[in-house]
């Protein structure tokens, strides 16, 4: 008895903390976001998921972290996928968008590029922008999803330091970049 | 039949109390980990380590930001106050601590300070009261934990600036 009750529960918890289900998330299109990520205010279900997929996560009226592992219509995102990130400006004083493998590492490929930040970021003429997320080499802002051997799928970060204080009060009014599936080789 | 359903129920309620306490676990032993991490990469507590900028290879923490340049700190205030110490650059800095639970109970960045440079000293409750005054407390609710600077990279070209001021940065005991 007592190997199968020890078996369910930490089994469960284990599940539970990776999936990260609680009450404070914000879902924005495919984009999510747990407020209470590093708060004292943190329930224990929230406090566990955010010490597995982001440790060291600061509260959000010093940084806002939105994830995403699928695109706009709902499907995975895929490593042998391109898709297109398109969206204006985030409202705040720095963003970057980075891409991770499904271990939550930085996914290796040639160019040893993994991000696009607000300073580095090339805009179209009426300020917004076009981000290609893809194995193959792209001109203007590209994040490289590599081709890493041992998975198929990936997740996008957006990091928003010093969030406007509109957002850090509404985060679920964000206009976050949508993610369209362009082709898969 | 009688017995086969107690039999049930008391696994599934001992789960339930293993569940739970699991929970409350998991951030303990994150965080456990985390600190023997860095506090021997750094060759031990109360000692800044300047990891490298993050790569694909990088396995210090979940989720690196490939943006930013690190300096982090496991603290012990058990034996007495630890001080943090360090320039603030232009541009997004912060100076952040977690306590064993991973929770992020206090947080200052550029915008908060009034100049170019941060001086912090950390205690524990007990340690509040023989303080001198004119000191920028900061008062932890767990004797360890771990601190982090974090220093915003805009281009590749600040990167040499932003690392020689991260490596002035300091986390020593009083």
């Amino acid at each position: 008895m007592l190997l199968v009750a020890a078996a369910l529960g930490i089994g469960s918890a284990v599940w539970v903390a990776e999936q990260g289900i609680n009450g404070s998330v914000v879902s924005i299109g495919p984009w999510q976001t747990q407020l209470a990520s590093g708060s004292e205010r943190a329930d224990p279900y929230t406090r566990a998921a955010v010490s597995l997929n982001g440790l060291f996560a600061l509260t959000p009226d010093e940084s806002l972290y939105f994830t995403a592992s699928t695109d706009s219509d709902g499907k995975p995102l895929m490593v042998d996928c391109t898709y297109k990130l398109m969206g204006r400006d985030l409202p705040a004083r720095w963003w970057s968008i980075t891409a991770y493998g499904p271990d939550n590492y930085l996914i290796p490929n040639s160019q040893e590029r993994y991000s696009v930040a607000r300073s580095s970021l090339l805009r179209e003429a009426d300020g917004s922008f076009i981000i290609s997320v893809s194995p193959d080499a792209s001109s203007g802002n590209w994040i490289p999803t590599g081709m890493p051997a041992d998975s198929k799928t990936f997740i996008l970060m957006i990091r928003l330091y010093n969030p406007e204080k509109a957002l850090i009060k509404n985060p679920q009014n964000a206009e976050l970049p949508a993610i369209t599936l362009e082709s898969c080789s | 039949m009688r017995t086969t359903f107690s039999w049930i129920f008391a696994t599934l309620m001992l789960a339930v109390i293993v569940h739970i306490i699991t929970i409350h676990t998991i951030p303990y032993v994150v965080m456990h980990r985390a600190m023997s991490r860095i506090s021997e990469n750094a060759s031990g507590v109360n000692t800044p380590f300047f990891p490298p900028l993050p790569t694909a290879t990088s396995r210090g923490v979940v989720r690196p930001s490939p943006d930013l340049l690190y300096v982090t700190c496991v603290y012990d205030v058990g034996k007495g106050p630890v001080r943090f110490t360090g320039p603030v650059p232009d541009g997004y800095w912060s100076l952040s601590f977690f306590a064993d639970n991973t929770d992020n109970f206090y947080a200052v960045d550029d915008r908060k300070l009034s100049s170019k440079s941060v001086d912090v000293l950390l205690v524990n409750e007990d340690q509040e009261a023989q303080v001198r005054s004119g000191e920028t407390l900061v008062t932890t609710p767990s004797d360890k934990g771990v601190a982090i600077f974090r220093f915003i990279m805009t281009s590749p070209a600040t990167r040499e600036t932003l690392d020689k001021l991260r490596h002035q940065s300091t986390c020593a005991p009083v």
